[in-house]
């Protein structure tokens, strides 16, 4: 029997398994309702699923990966542990007062998240260590002992404690431990010199804490779900995807839950990374739109864009700065009120604004006939043809295409005073902008240039709208991969076994004692070469570190590589280029008049990116257009009778010429006019764009024909001209001069 | 001013938009060629403080300028004395940098930078903040001509006329919505010696909106005034807070506001007046408006936030012999809104923070004894007023650190709205003992320096107020017994159990 690896990947609504048969590569997936109460129960069932379907016993799967949304739901819902945090005496109020900055400068009913732990459970206990190391203040363990005897009496379940300059020296902080633990057996402790001992208490006490609150129902969450598949008969290896794009030892990940808050969509951005590679295209812009938000993340030169925090439970929705801050190696991401269920609505001004409030899937766009009367992004989809009424999820729903164009008629079109077709387009044009327009500002954070970089698009909407945001961004390649809707659970079995390590040591860079900072370096790197063995890797090790760096006394860091070997003064020159290089990245310049420091060292241990090889199975069909129908593109006031294409029947090899439609039971591909398909050996539809990255407003110079062709070729002259008036274009804005006009 | 950032201090944004007029008058635009940089520390130019450092960028696109990329941002360090409030003349704060070019053709003026090092504490320090501001603008101006270059376009008037119609459109829209009529008020600060006084009326015309300010104190001897600009984008913010405009702020909407103010007053002093503690006397400005205004819209506007925050100045020698000046920021807390809680310790009006404690024990020879919030500081109220927070920290320095201290709320805490109490008011001391708000004093080794802000002010009876949330305040010790005995009107028999650990809430300096 062969051996196989099963990924999973728990969401809100579905859990997405896919199983992978070493050698042969044929993969099997299946997609069940999530269990809230019990995500065990569904894991087990899509488990089961893809087992039967491959033929296979539990006893046949070498390792299972899940990605779970457990952790952050968990501190978005409220309904983690009753915790408590020590902290030193005189400073129990960081987690609450937080960063003191506002996110909106003149909004004067702003709101912030409440702390995980209220002030009454949040207790100062008497010790204090100096930012060098040196114990000023022994821990007074009666203090300590008093304040769990305090909170033993308010049904306390797990206590975090985060002492000041706890990163220097843990010793106040492991005392206290002892004598929680000694109290309190059955408490769950979290330190922060554990958890991250990171310089800057309010994101270390934050991150600690929250550790704290998700540790026991993760702790016990993930012994149900083994306890589960080892009943069944599973000998699998078990791992949890981190937020950071790596996979964690099962206890790793019950000792360190805060590090699972981003899990899912780093398996997003796992699979991302994985097609990268495979494709050969190492830097993608992946792009996955779903039903309420697109989440959009850079791969650059074959790796993810990673940050050092994230942000959850947000109070007002996508707005930086309104949620609680976590301090802990992340895959980078942002995310955009842009999905299928994305409102339309004209306002105040007359102007027509998508998202990012959304329909949901309850009573969702008007077109599900659920009662739903608000115009969104899936009924623009349908007025214009993209969508066909009759194969929505493959069929297993009808589209009212009556109540999209009311919808829409008296929502956006007579507001505007346009007809219905213009208003559609105008809602699938803003809400293609809003989400180019993040990707654009974002990538120019980072100081990249996204010309030249691959779309690769998943994700249940986006690859209806790929091909058009593609173009606002100058991007002239993008990828729709086979099997879009359970890819995540692919990303679980292509990332690496990997740890992450940090501490804190500010210092200008010519004081650093190298001496202490690389034993300290080595001592991580042992520590996660243990971690590794004990997940049974010793071979393809790979040893990343960096630190944190800025000009002394700025208040934000870039992260520096630091070289391989034996660190030491004599390194110092090469690091410091090193910074320049990278702040020039992102600030277009170095300053060199100004001393260096550092903030925090990093150490990731890695294990070798899985060998995954993908075989999705064909299932036949009629290779010609199936069908014809009039579909309205962007930039063309006419419809064109389209051919419409089946995706299980695009065999790897074919090609086919813009504009098209394919359908597939999970999405629909729009290739534009002009565009180039082909079917690549993994099934993935790749569209080229070539000739069509024009940036002039389209209606004005180069509309105004019919035959695609023709229009083509207009398009070509018209792209050549203005490459020679400007060499560094970027972006596209058709749709600006049309949406504009509409307003 | 066709677009702003979307943090930072809301009256930086404000002088911005003023001060780009003459920048071009000193330098109309054919004097100016691609990469050519302006700058200015002027403060009857700029913001109203010799530290403000203006910087203007020309975007040059297809050889014409198509717009400017204009920074701000405050440098600690530009020589004379401490930045405090205890300067008689502008000549003590610093020296002024008229509006210069700092950069022609992409290159620096170098007789400028050798003058500038000369007159400042820490060169690099100052120099690396200017070419911050250098890089920030060139990312701006590049950004501005990728976007023109990118939609074919030679300039962008056409979008800026569009985007400031619809801007000034939002704000009409936003005043109309507040009832005609004049509304008047006036509040006292603590002054240096004695009370200032600040009067207003406001009056809403249909889409118009005008602030006079007449009758205020005349300027002061000593360094809390404020420049004419300074204290419209003071005002402006308020307005807008009120007005709420569905547009992003900008140039027009800052444009429908009028304002008035005679020359003489402490918010439209005059040359050579001291001017390091504008911030003093200004940031009182936003709850007097909405005081004001909140006869006419009481659901739109909040109580007295504890503002200003704390901002003494504080210079000496850091780890390593390198030395410092930097600014010891404590924030107080929010105004109570009229249905909900004022944030604790947020920062008002301008959008700053403190650095974090450990950050700054890495950097210099401190150590801080508390910082917390002040139990019992938020005013009292159906809705109650954010708390503010106390401070105290040791030096075990070798020699005396120099502090410009500038605190203000020591006499005059926040006033509530609606039958809403007061917030706690602030206090400054060294070993325990007061010492005056406005002063420079020098801390020697072993001394504590403590702090606390000003809390935000109630909204409402707080005879009204949930009795759950009371107990909860109690519990979590925001609301001591006694105060929800006293404010409250809670019944003993329904106090909670104390807390747990009475340790946390000995304050080594609170008393005054």
């Amino acid at each position: 029997m062969p051996r196989v690896a099963i990924g999973v990947d728990i969401g809100g609504t579905f859990t997405d398994v896919v199983l992978i048969e070493d050698g042969t590569g044929r993969a099997y997936s299946a997609k069940v309702l999530t269990t809230p109460e019990h995500p065990a129960t569904a894991v087990l069932e899509g488990v089961n699923a893809t087992l039967a379907q491959a033929g296979a016993a539990h006893a046949s799967a070498r390792t299972i990966v899940h990605g779970t949304t457990l952790a952050t739901n968990a501190i978005i819902q409220r309904r983690g542990a009753r915790t408590a945090l020590l902290t030193t005496a005189g400073f129990r109020d960081a987690l609450e007062t937080a960063r003191e900055l506002r996110y909106d400068l003149y909004d004067l009913f702003i709101e912030f998240p409440e702390p995980l732990v209220p002030r009454r459970h949040r207790l100062g206990v008497k010790e204090r260590t100096r930012y060098d190391g040196e114990v000023l203040v022994p821990v007074d363990r009666r203090d300590v002992a008093r304040a769990v005897d305090a909170l033993a009496r308010d049904g306390i379940e797990a206590i975090a404690v985060c002492f000041l300059h706890s990163y220097a020296d843990a010793r106040n902080e492991q005392a206290a431990a002892e004598v929680i633990r000694a109290k309190r057996p059955d408490a769950s402790v979290s330190l922060s010199s554990d958890v991250l001992p990171e310089i800057g208490e309010y994101g270390r006490v934050s991150t600690t804490v929250a550790n704290a609150y998700v540790q026991p129902l993760v702790a016990s969450y993930l012994s149900e779900l083994v306890d589960a598949l080892r009943a069944q008969g599973s000998r699998a290896a078990f791992f949890v995807m981190s937020s950071s794009g790596g996979s964690l030892s099962l206890e790793v990940a019950r000792a360190l839950p805060v590090r699972l808050v981003e899990s899912g969509p780093a398996a997003g951005v796992s699979v991302a990374t994985y097609y990268a590679e495979r494709m050969g295209r190492p830097d993608v812009l992946a792009f996955d739109m779903g039903g309420t938000t697109a989440k959009i993340s850079l791969i650059t030169a074959g790796h993810p864009t990673r940050a050092t925090e994230l942000e959850v439970a947000r109070v007002k929705r996508f707005q930086k700065g309104s949620g609680l801050l976590l301090r802990a190696p992340a895959v980078d991401l942002i995310e955009i009120g842009a999905g299928g269920g994305s409102i339309g609505r004209v306002d105040a001004l007359g102007l027509l604004a998508v998202g990012p409030d959304s329909a949901g899937a309850d009573p969702g766009p008007a077109c599900y006939a659920r009662g739903g009367t608000a115009p969104t992004v899936t009924d623009a989809d349908l007025v214009l043809g993209y969508l066909d009424p009759g194969y929505f999820l493959g069929g297993a729903m009808r589209l009212d295409r009556e109540r999209a164009a009311t919808a829409i008629a008296t929502t956006v079109a007579a507001p505007l005073g346009v007809d219905v077709v213009r208003a559609a387009r105008s809602v699938h044009e803003v809400v293609n902008d809003n989400m180019a327009n993040a990707a654009a500002v974002y990538a120019a954070e980072q100081g990249i240039d996204l010309r030249g970089y691959t779309l690769l698009a998943f994700g249940g909407a986006a690859p209806a709208h790929a091909a058009d945001v593609a173009q606002r961004l100058g991007i002239s390649d993008v990828r729709v991969p086979f099997a879009a809707g359970v890819l995540s659970a692919v990303g679980c079995l292509a990332s690496p076994v990997s740890f992450d390590f940090s501490f804190g040591y500010m210092r200008e860079l010519k004081q650093v004692d190298w001496k202490a900072v690389a034993g300290r370096l080595d001592t991580l790197e042992a520590e996660g070469r243990q971690l590794l063995a004990q997940a049974g890797i010793e071979d393809e090790i790979t040893v990343a570190r960096s630190a944190d760096m800025r000009y002394f006394g700025q208040r934000y860091e870039v992260n520096v590589a630091l070289p391989a070997g034996e660190l030491g003064t004599d390194l110092v020159a090469g690091i410091q280029e090193a910074f320049y290089e990278a702040y020039r990245q992102h600030y277009g310049r170095e300053i060199r008049e100004v001393p260096v420091e550092t903030v925090n060292w990093r150490v990731t241990v890695s294990g070798p990116r899985p060998a995954l090889e993908l075989a999705w199975s064909s299932q036949g069909g009629q290779s010609g257009p199936r069908a014809h129908r009039p579909v309205f593109f962007v930039g063309r006031d006419a419809a064109i009778d389209c051919p419409v294409f089946d995706r299980y029947a695009l065999a790897p090899g074919a090609t086919l010429d813009g504009p098209a439609i394919v359908e597939d039971r999970e999405s629909t591909t729009v290739v534009p006019p002009g565009a180039r398909l082909s079917v690549d050996d993994l099934r993935t539809l790749v569209i080229r764009l070539e000739g069509r990255a024009c940036s002039t407003p389209r209606r004005s110079r180069c509309s105004g024909t019919s035959s695609s062709r023709s229009w083509t070729r207009r398009r070509r002259r018209c792209s050549a001209r203005r490459s020679r008036a400007s060499s560094r274009r970027r972006g596209t804005s058709a749709a600006r001069s049309s949406t504009r006009a509409a307003r | 001013m066709i677009a702003q950032g979307r943090h930072g201090l809301p009256a930086f944004l404000g002088c911005m938009s003023l001060a780009l007029q003459d920048f071009l008058k000193a330098y109309p635009p054919e004097t100016l060629e691609p990469d050519d940089s302006l700058i200015t520390t002027d403060p009857w130019i700029g913001a109203s403080q010799i530290n403000d450092v203006f910087f203007v960028t020309p975007i040059f696109h297809r050889r014409r300028i198509i717009a400017y990329a204009m920074s701000v941002s405050h440098s600690p360090d530009v020589g004379g004395r401490l930045l405090s409030a205890d300067s008689k003349e502008i000549f003590e704060e610093g020296f002024r940098l008229p509006i210069v070019k700092l950069f022609r053709a992409g290159e620096p003026n170098e007789d400028l930078f050798r003058i500038i090092r000369l007159n400042v504490r820490i060169p690099d320090i100052v120099v690396g903040d200017f070419m911050a501001q250098l890089a920030s603008n060139t990312i701006m101006a590049r950004r501005v001509v990728e976007f023109a270059e990118a939609r074919g376009l030679d300039d962008l008037d056409d979008l800026f006329a569009e985007v400031w119609a619809r801007s000034d459109l939002a704000m009409r829209q936003g005043i109309a919505s507040i009832p005609s009529g004049t509304y008047r008020g006036q509040v006292e600060t603590d002054g240096f010696d004695q009370p200032i006084t600040l009067k207003c009326a406001v009056t809403v015309a249909g889409e118009d909106l005008a602030v006079d300010c007449a009758g205020s104190s005349p300027q002061d001897q000593h360094g809390i005034n404020c420049t004419w600009r300074w204290s419209f984008a003071e005002v402006a913010h308020a307005a807008i807070c009120v007005a709420r405009p569905a547009s992003p702020v900008n140039g027009a909407t800052l444009k429908r506001i009028r304002f008035s103010a005679p020359e003489g007053t402490v918010l439209n002093a005059t040359y050579p007046s001291a001017l390091g503690g504008r911030a003093l006397v200004s940031m009182y400005l936003q709850g007097l408006i909405f005081r004001v205004l909140g006869t006419a819209v009481p659901d739109r506007v909040i109580a007295e936030t504890g503002t200003p925050p704390h901002l003494s100045a504080y210079m000496g020698v850091g780890h390593g012999g390198r030395r410092y000046v930097d600014i010891m920021f404590l924030n107080g807390g929010l105004g109570a809104r009229p249905n909900r809680d004022g944030v604790s310790s947020l920062g008002w009006p301008a959008n700053i923070s403190s650095v974090p404690v450990e950050v700054t024990e890495n950097e210099k020879p401190l150590v801080f004894l508390e910082k917390e919030l002040a139990t019992d500081s938020g005013g009292a109220g159906r809705s109650r007023g954010g708390l503010a927070q106390s401070l105290a920290v040791r030096s075990y320095a070798d020699e005396p650190i120099t502090v410009g201290v500038r605190l203000d709320r020591i006499e005059h805490p926040t006033i509530g709205l609606d039958r809403g109490k007061s917030g706690g008011a602030a206090a400054v001391t060294v070993n325990g003992r007061p010492v005056h708000a406005k002063t420079t004093l020098r801390l020697l080794p072993g001394e504590v320096f403590a702090v606390r802000t000003a809390g935000g002010a109630g909204y409402g009876d707080p005879r009204k107020r949930d009795r759950e949330l009371v107990r909860r305040d109690v519990a979590d010790g925001y609301v001591s017994a006694e105060a929800a005995r006293r404010d409250y009107g809670l019944d003993g028999g329904a106090a909670p159990k104390a807390k747990p650990v009475a340790r946390s809430t000995k304050k080594p300096a609170r008393r005054r």
